[in-house]
C-alpha cells in the first residue's frame, strides 16, 4: 500500500483502498455444507414459526427429500407482535403474513390439519383422511388456547365489557386495545394475571400490565385506576434474578398483587371475575380485564402416543422429547420444535430460532449415520417491555441464567435500545428466521 | 439471538428493507464508486465539495438524532446512560458519515480538483 503523500492521499493509495474493499464485498462467507443427498419422507406437522423455520432449513440441508409441511392456514401471524398491537402501538395488519411467501416451491404444502399421530406406523393421518407415510416426523403443531376452561369466556367478548386478549389473533388483540382505550379514558380496577398451565411467552402477561399501566398514565387516569396482578403462584416470573426484578418494578409503578390466585370464571354482565386460590374460590370486579387462556398441546397431539406419560408435563400433553436434542425419547425418528414440547422452557419466537437448528441437526445426523452435535440449552428470549419506549431485554437458559446476546445491554435495566431492538429488529430477524436465513 | 454472522445479519437488513433492499444497495455501490472517483479528482478529500458535504452531514446527523425517537414510537425521556445516549449518538454519526460521504461523492465526482487549503 502506498505510503500517503504529506496532506494528500495519492490517487494509487484510493484505488487499492476500494479495491480492497470490493474484494471483501463479494469474498465468500463462511461456508455450509453441501446438501445431503437422500430419498427421505419427511413430514412437518404445523407451518407455524417453527414448521416454516424448520421446513426452510431442512430444503437447504438435504437434496433429493420429500419434504411435506402439513398446515391448514394459509396465513401466518408474527405473535410476537400481538402486545404491541393490543396496547395501540402497531395496527393489526402489522401480524398478518402469508404462510406461501416463506414456503419455497419444492415443499410440498397439504393444506390441511393432522387428525391422528400413529408413530408406531410411522402415519400422520389428516383431518381429511389422508395417509402421510413419514421416515421422519417433525412435530411443529404448536398449542391450543383452550378458552373454554375458563367458565363464561368466548372469544366474542373480546374488545367488549372491558375484556381483553391479544393471543387469540390479530383482530383479538385490535379488540384488545380498543377496550383498554376506553379503559383508560374513565380508569378503574384492572385485572391481569395468566394461566396455571404452560404459555407461550410468559412475559407476555406482564408486559401487557406494565403497557396498560403506561396506557393510564399517559391518559392522565392512572391516578383514579387500580393495577392488580393475580399472580398463579408465587412468583411473577419462574427466572429468580428476573422476579426479583419485577417485584421491584411492580412496586414502583404501585401495582397490587394477588398471589395463588387462577382465573377460572368471568362473568361479563356483572364484571366479576372468579380465581381459584388455596382458600377457595375469590371474586374480584373489573373495569378491565386482561385474559389469558390456559394452553395445552392440540388434542391431535394429546390423543397420540407421543406425549409425556408420567411427569410435569403429562397433563396438558406436551411432546416427550429430550431436552437437549428435540430429538422423542421413544420415537428415535420423532422430532418436535416449538411450543408443543414437553421441556422446561422455549415457548417464544426466539426459542424456535434456536430449537430448529438443533432438531435439524441431529435428523439430518441421523439420515448420514454421524450423528448431531447441537444441543439446544434451553434459550429463550423475553423483551420486556415497562413501557412504550423501554424494555430489558431478558434471556435466559433451562438453568435461569441469564444469557444476554448483546454483552453491553445489562439485562435487566430497562432501555431505549432493548426497546428499539424489540420495535424495530425481531420482526425482521422472525421472517428472516422462517426462510432459514437467520 | 443465535448466529449473528454477516449473512444473517444482512439478511435481517433484507427483511427489514422488503424491496428497497436492493436498491439501496445498488445505490450504496454508486455513492461507494462517485467518493472513489471524487477522492481521486479533489485529491483528497478537499474544496467546496467537502465543506458543502460537512455542513450536509451536521444537518443530517441533527436531525436524525431528534427523529429516532418519534421514528420509534418513543420519546427522550425513554433514553437512559451512556448506552441510550451512546446509540443516540451512533445514529447520528452514521447520518453525518453518510450524508457527508454521499454529497461528497456528488459534488466531488462532477466538479473539477478543489484548491487547497
Amino acid at each position: 500500500m502506498p505510503v500517503a503523500e504529506r496532506g494528500r492521499i495519492s490517487r494509487r493509495a484510493i484505488l487499492a483502498a476500494a479495491g480492497g474493499l470490493a474484494a471483501l464485498a463479494v469474498a465468500p462467507g463462511a461456508g455450509r455444507g453441501a446438501p445431503v443427498r437422500t430419498k427421505a419422507r419427511i413430514v412437518i406437522a404445523g407451518g407455524g414459526a417453527a414448521g416454516l423455520t424448520v421446513a426452510s432449513r431442512l430444503r437447504r440441508a438435504l437434496d433429493g427429500a420429500d419434504i411435506v409441511l402439513l398446515e391448514p392456514r394459509t396465513d401466518h401471524f408474527y405473535q410476537p407482535g400481538f402486545t404491541l398491537i393490543g396496547a395501540g402501538l402497531k395496527p393489526a395488519g402489522y401480524a398478518q403474513l402469508k404462510t406461501a411467501d416463506f414456503l419455497a416451491p419444492d415443499i410440498r404444502w397439504v393444506a390441511d390439519t393432522a387428525s391422528t399421530f400413529d408413530p408406531d406406523a410411522n402415519m400422520v393421518v389428516t383431518g381429511s383422511g389422508s395417509r402421510l407415510p413419514y421416515d421422519f416426523l417433525v412435530v411443529a403443531t404448536g398449542l391450543r388456547l383452550d378458552y373454554a376452561a375458563i367458565a363464561g369466556m368466548d372469544t366474542g367478548l373480546i374488545g367488549r365489557e372491558g375484556i381483553a386478549s391479544v393471543y387469540a389473533g390479530p383482530d383479538a388483540a385490535a379488540r384488545s386495545w380498543d377496550a383498554l382505550a376506553r379503559f383508560a379514558e374513565t380508569g378503574g380496577v384492572g385485572l391481569f394475571g395468566r394461566p396455571a398451565t404452560e404459555m407461550k411467552c410468559a412475559g407476555a402477561p406482564l408486559k401487557q400490565t406494565f403497557l396498560a399501566d403506561d396506557t393510564l398514565r399517559r391518559a392522565g387516569t392512572r391516578g383514579r385506576s387500580e393495577i392488580v396482578y393475580n399472580a398463579h403462584n408465587r412468583t411473577l416470573f419462574s427466572v429468580p434474578l428476573v422476579d426479583a426484578r419485577l417485584r421491584e418494578l411492580f412496586a414502583r409503578q404501585a401495582f397490587s398483587v394477588n398471589w395463588d390466585h387462577v382465573l377460572i370464571a368471568i362473568d361479563p354482565g356483572r364484571h366479576v371475575a372468579t380465581y381459584a386460590t388455596p382458600s377457595g374460590p375469590v371474586e374480584r370486579a373489573w373495569d378491565f380485564i386482561n385474559v389469558i387462556p390456559p394452553m395445552r398441546a392440540p388434542d391431535a397431539v394429546r390423543n397420540s402416543p407421543l406425549p409425556w406419560q408420567a411427569g410435569p408435563f403429562a397433563a396438558d400433553g406436551w411432546i416427550e422429547v429430550d431436552k437437549a436434542t428435540l430429538r422423542h425419547l421413544r420415537y428415535p425418528n420423532v422430532f418436535g420444535v416449538g411450543d408443543v414440547n414437553g421441556v422446561p422452557k422455549g415457548k417464544t419466537a426466539a426459542s424456535v430460532k434456536w430449537q430448529a437448528p438443533v432438531a435439524v441437526d441431529h435428523l439430518v445426523g441421523t439420515i448420514t449415520g454421524k450423528g448431531g452435535t447441537q444441543r439446544y440449552n434451553g434459550y429463550t428470549s423475553c423483551p420486556l417491555i415497562t413501557r412504550a419506549g423501554e424494555a430489558m431485554l431478558v434471556e435466559f437458559d433451562y438453568d435461569n441464567n441469564l444469557t444476554p446476546s448483546f454483552p453491553f445491554v445489562p439485562p435487566l435495566e430497562e432501555h431505549w435500545l432493548s426497546w428499539i431492538i424489540k420495535e424495530k429488529g425481531l420482526k425482521a430477524n422472525y421472517t428472516a428466521m422462517l426462510r432459514g436465513r437467520a | 439471538m443465535k448466529d449473528f454472522t454477516i449473512l444473517s445479519m444482512l439478511a435481517i437488513l433484507q427483511e427489514m428493507l422488503g424491496g428497497l433492499f436492493w436498491p439501496a444497495a445498488a445505490a450504496a455501490v454508486a455513492v461507494a464508486l462517485l467518493l472513489v472517483a471524487a477522492l481521486v479528482r479533489q485529491h483528497g478529500f478537499h474544496g467546496r465539495a467537502a465543506r458543502i458535504g460537512l455542513a450536509a452531514g451536521a444537518v443530517a446527523a441533527a436531525a436524525a438524532m431528534l427523529a429516532a425517537p418519534a421514528l420509534t414510537q418513543s420519546e427522550f425521556a425513554n433514553l437512559h446512560g451512556l448506552l441510550d445516549w451512546g446509540l443516540l449518538a451512533a445514529i447520528g454519526l452514521a447520518a453525518f458519515l453518510g450524508c457527508t460521504a454521499t454529497v461528497f461523492a456528488l459534488l466531488g465526482a462532477a466538479t473539477g480538483p478543489g484548491r487547497r487549503a
